[in-house]
C-alpha cells in the first residue's frame, strides 16, 4: 500500500475514533463553554456515556497507529480483533491494553490451573481493594464533602483529602487488579497498570507508577509524535503542557480535570528543570532522611492534586484549598474532626500501609523464608486469607443494597 | 505439587461461584424483608419492551441482590466487620455504649421553620373557632439527646436543645418539653436501645408532666398494672445495624381497668375497623412490635374515653404518641388521634364538627422538624 493512502486511512480512522469519543463525552462540555463565552443558550444534549468508551477508542487508535508504523501485523481474524476491542475484563476501567501486548495471545492462548489460580488470587485482591478499602474510605471523603468546603478546620480538610487520595488509588488499582486477574483466568497477560504510586519520591516517578497504561499511551501517541524532547526545551515544555492538558481532559469533560492536568505539567517541568536534580542529591546525600523528605514532598503535592480532581466546581476547589492552608481561620480541628479520625483510624492505617509495597514485601519474606519448606502450608494460609477477603467483600456488596425503609413508621 | 495447589485454588473458586448460584436458584424467593420493612424485588418478566427500556436489567440486578442466599447474614457480617474495624457508625446508626444504638438523624432546619409556622397558624385558627380551646405542644427529645453519654465520643448529633428553644419562643407556655424530666429518670428504662421510640415508661413521665401543667390530676405509676408483653423486640435501629451486640428490648404495657376495657375505631383510607382494645396483639408476633400500641399509625383513630366531663381532645402526632395515648383515656370523653402523614382532610373542620375542647401535638424533635406533611394543617 502506498504511503499516502495509508496515511489517509490512518487519519480517517483516528478522526472517527476521536469523533465518537468527542461526541459522547465532550459535546455538553463544549456546549457549556460556548454558552458561557458567547452568551448563547444551546441546550445540553445529556447523552448517556457508552460504557468504557474512553478505553476502547484509545485501544483501537493504538492498533491503527501501530499498524501504520509497522509495529504490529494486520489482524485479519475478525473475532480475534473483536475480542481485543471488547475484551470485557478491562473494558470498563482499563488498563488500556495495547494490541502489541496481546497480539500473540489473541491467536494462541494457554490456560493452565497455575495461571487460573493466580488470576483468582489477583481478582480477589482487586475486589477487596475496591469494595473494602476504596468504598469505605470513600465514605469518609463523602462525610467531609457534605460540609461546606470553606468551613473546614485544617485537620478535617486534610483528613478528607487523604481519604480521597486513598480512595482513588484503591478504586482504580482495584479495578485494574480485577481486570488483570480475570484476564489471567482466560489466558491473557496484561501489563501492570499501577506500581505502588504512593511510594514515589518525585512527581516524575509518580507518573511512572500511576495508571501506567494511560501515561505510556499519551507518551507514545501524543508526546513523541509532537516531537517530544527532540526540538529544544521550549518545544518540549509546550509538548508537556499539551499532553497533560489532554490527559486531564481524558479523565472527564470538565475544566477542573484540565487544571489538574496542567498542575502536573507545571510540576513535571519544574522537576525537569531544577527540582529533580535537587531531589536526587537529597536522596543520595542524606539517605533515609532524604527519601522521607522527597516522599513527603511528592505525597503532599499529589494529595492536593486529588482535591482539584475530586471537586468539580472550581469555586469549591478554591474554598477547599483555603481550608487546607487555614486561610479561612477555621481552627485546627473540632469535635467532628476527632470523631471522623477515631471512627476511621484503623481503616486509614490499613489503607496507608496497603498502598505501599510493605505488605507484599512482608508476605514475600514470610513465604520464601519461613514457609520455604512447607509450600502447602503457605498456600493454605494464602487461600484461607483470600477466602475471608472474598466473603467479607461479598458481604459488603450484598449489604450495599440492604435498604431499611423505616421512616414511614416513625 | 505446584499444580495440585493451583487446582485447589482454582477449583475452590469455581465451586464457590457455582454453589452460590445454585443455592440462589434452588431456595425459594422471599417476598418481603422484615428487617428492611419493604417488598423485595421479584424475578422480572422477560419482554422485549422491558429489555429495550433497560428495566429488565435493572430489576434483575435488584432481584439478584434482594434474593441472594442468606442475605440478612451477609449484612450482619458487614456490620460486624465495621464494628471490629473500630468504626463508630455504619452510615445509618451509631454504635453506642452499653448496647445502645442510635439512628443517625439530620434535622431539616428549613422544614422546621415551616412546621413552626404551620402549627402556629393552625392554633390561631382554632382559637377563632373556640376561644377556650386548650392547646399543648409536646415535643419530645429522642434517645440520643438523653443518652448523650452512651453515644460514641464526639459523635455529631443535631442540636435538639436549639429546636426546643425555638419551639418555646414560638409556642410559649403551650410547649411542653419533657427533656428535663426524662433526663432525671435516665437511669430507668425510658428509651429502647434498639429502636427509635421511647418506652411506655418514658411516655408515662411525659404524660405526668403534661397533666400537671394542664391542671389535671395525673394517675400515679402505682395505679397501673405493668405487664411485659414482649421480651424479644429488635427495633428499627437494630435493623439498620443488624449484628450489633446487644440484648433485645422488652415492651411494657401500662394498664388499669379503664384502659383495659377501652376499644378504638380505626378509620383507614379504604376501610374502618373496630378493635376491642388499644393494643393490637397481632403485631407482637411480627418484627414491627412497637405497632402493638394503637395498632400502628392510622389516619384517624377514635377512642371513647371514660371521663364523662364533656372534654374532647384531638391528638395530632407521630408514633411517639402511640404508647402515650392510653394514659389520657381517663381524662376525656372522646379522643381523636390523627396522623398527618395519612390524614389529608381539613382538621379545622374536624375541630368544629367534633366539639373539640383540647388539642395536643405530640412529636419527637426529629419528626417535628422533618415531617413534610404539616402543611395539611392549613387545609380549610
Amino acid at each position: 500500500m502506498n504511503n499516502i493512502k495509508a496515511k489517509g486511512i490512518l487519519v480517517v480512522n483516528v478522526a472517527i475514533n476521536l469523533g465518537i469519543l468527542g461526541f459522547f463525552k465532550y459535546v455538553d462540555f463544549m456546549i457549556g463553554n460556548i454558552n458561557v463565552t458567547f452568551g448563547a443558550h444551546i441546550p445540553a444534549m445529556n447523552l448517556p456515556l457508552p460504557i468504557g468508551i474512553s478505553f476502547y477508542t484509545f485501544q483501537v487508535m493504538s492498533y491503527v497507529i501501530d499498524l501504520y508504523k509497522g509495529k504490529v501485523k494486520v489482524q485479519k481474524d475478525l473475532i480475534a480483533f473483536g475480542t481485543y476491542v471488547a475484551l470485557f475484563p478491562q473494558l470498563i476501567a482499563g488498563p488500556i491494553v495495547r494490541f502489541e501486548t496481546i497480539e500473540e495471545q489473541l491467536k494462541k492462548r494457554h490456560v493452565d490451573p497455575e495461571m487460573f489460580a493466580s488470576g483468582v488470587r489477583r481478582f480477589t485482591i482487586g475486589m477487596a481493594k475496591k469494595v473494602l478499602l476504596a468504598n469505605n474510605i470513600g465514605l469518609l471523603w463523602e462525610s467531609v464533602m457534605k460540609m461546606n468546603p470553606g468551613d473546614l478546620p485544617v485537620a478535617t480538610a486534610w483528613i478528607g483529602a487523604v481519604a480521597f487520595t486513598l480512595q482513588i488509588y484503591f478504586d482504580f488499582s482495584g479495578y485494574s487488579d480485577m481486570a488483570i486477574g480475570l484476564g489471567k483466568m482466560f489466558g491473557f497477560t496484561f501489563l501492570e497498570n499501577f506500581n505502588y504510586p504512593y511510594i514515589s519520591k518525585s512527581i516524575t516517578e509518580f507518573w511512572r507508577r500511576w495508571h501506567i497504561s494511560l501515561s505510556s499511551w499519551f507518551k507514545e501517541y501524543v508526546y513523541i509524535p509532537l516531537g517530544g524532547n527532540r526540538h529544544g526545551i521550549k518545544r518540549q515544555i509546550l509538548n508537556i503542557f499539551t499532553v497533560w492538558a489532554l490527559t486531564g481532559l481524558w479523565h472527564g469533560a470538565s475544566w477542573n480535570f484540565v487544571i489538574w492536568g496542567i498542575y502536573f505539567a507545571i510540576l513535571l517541568i519544574i522537576e525537569k528543570l531544577i527540582l529533580g536534580r535537587i531531589l536526587q542529591k537529597l536522596q543520595k546525600n542524606f539517605g533515609i532522611l532524604g527519601n522521607i523528605v522527597s516522599g513527603a514532598y511528592a505525597m503532599v503535592l499529589i494529595t492536593i492534586s486529588w482535591v482539584i480532581f475530586a471537586i468539580g466546581d472550581l469555586n469549591s476547589v478554591k474554598e477547599y484549598m483555603g481550608s487546607l492552608m487555614n486561610l479561612h481561620n477555621n481552627g485546627f480541628a473540632n469535635s467532628n474532626t476527632w470523631y471522623l479520625l477515631s471512627s476511621n483510624l484503623t481503616l486509614l492505617i490499613i489503607c496507608i500501609i496497603g498502598s505501599t509495597d510493605i505488605p507484599a514485601k512482608v508476605w514475600e519474606k514470610v513465604y520464601s523464608v519461613r514457609l520455604q519448606n512447607k509450600p502447602l502450608v503457605g498456600s493454605i494460609i494464602e487461600d484461607i486469607g483470600l477466602l475471608i477477603l472474598f466473603a467479607i467483600s461479598f458481604a459488603y456488596i450484598v449489604a450495599s443494597t440492604y435498604n431499611p425503609f423505616l421512616y414511614f413508621r416513625f | 505439587m505446584k499444580n495440585k495447589k493451583a487446582a485447589i485454588t482454582s477449583g475452590g473458586f469455581v465451586m464457590i461461584l457455582v454453589c452460590l448460584l445454585l443455592f440462589c436458584i434452588i431456595i425459594p424467593d422471599k417476598q418481603f424483608s422484615d428487617n428492611e420493612n419493604r417488598q423485595l424485588q421479584q424475578m422480572p418478566k422477560l419482554t422485549a419492551s422491558n429489555v429495550a427500556s433497560g428495566d429488565y436489567m435493572k430489576n434483575f440486578e435488584s432481584y439478584a441482590s434482594d434474593n441472594i442466599i442468606a442475605r440478612d447474614e451477609w449484612v450482619k457480617v458487614k456490620n460486624i466487620t465495621d464494628m471490629v474495624s473500630g468504626k463508630k457508625d455504619n452510615g445509618s446508626a451509631y454504635f453506642g455504649k452499653d448496647g445502645y444504638l442510635f439512628p443517625i438523624d439530620n434535622i431539616d432546619e428549613m422544614q422546621f421553620q415551616k412546621n413552626l409556622a404551620y402549627v402556629k397558624t393552625f392554633i390561631d385558627k382554632t382559637d377563632k373557632i373556640n376561644k377556650n380551646i386548650n392547646i399543648s405542644v409536646i415535643i419530645a427529645p429522642t434517645s440520643e439527646e438523653i443518652y448523650k453519654d452512651k453515644m460514641p465520643e464526639n459523635a455529631p448529633a443535631p442540636n435538639q436543645w436549639k429546636i426546643l428553644k425555638e419551639s418555646r419562643d414560638c409556642f410559649g407556655e403551650m410547649l411542653i418539653n419533657p427533656t428535663g424530666i426524662l433526663s432525671q429518670h435516665k437511669r430507668e428504662y425510658i428509651y429502647y436501645k434498639t429502636d427509635h421510640h421511647w418506652t411506655t415508661l418514658g411516655a408515662y413521665y411525659t404524660y405526668k408532666m403534661w397533666a400537671e401543667q394542664n391542671g389535671l390530676k395525673p394517675l400515679k405509676k402505682e395505679d397501673f398494672n405493668v405487664e411485659v408483653v414482649s421480651k424479644d423486640f429488635y427495633g428499627t435501629t437494630y435493623s439498620k445495624a443488624a449484628g450489633f451486640k446487644t440484648k433485645p428490648d422488652y415492651i411494657e404495657k401500662f394498664t388499669n381497668s379503664a384502659i383495659e376495657h377501652t376499644g378504638m375505631k380505626i378509620e383507614k383510607v379504604t376501610q374502618t375497623k373496630s378493635l376491642p382494645s388499644l393494643f393490637d396483639k397481632k403485631y407482637l408476633k411480627t418484627k414491627d412490635k412497637y405497632s402493638y400500641f394503637l395498632s400502628s399509625n392510622n389516619p384517624m383513630t377514635t377512642i371513647s374515653g371514660t371521663a364523662k366531663n364533656g372534654h374532647n381532645i384531638l391528638v395530632i402526632k407521630d408514633s411517639y404518641a402511640n404508647c402515650f395515648v392510653p394514659f389520657i383515656t381517663g381524662h376525656f370523653d372522646h379522643i381523636y388521634v390523627t396522623d398527618l402523614r395519612y390524614y389529608k382532610q381539613s382538621l379545622t373542620q374536624f375541630v368544629k364538627e367534633n366539639k373539640i375542647t383540647d388539642i395536643m401535638f405530640l412529636y419527637n424533635v426529629v419528626q417535628f422538624s422533618n415531617d413534610r406533611n404539616m402543611v395539611y394543617l392549613l387545609k380549610d
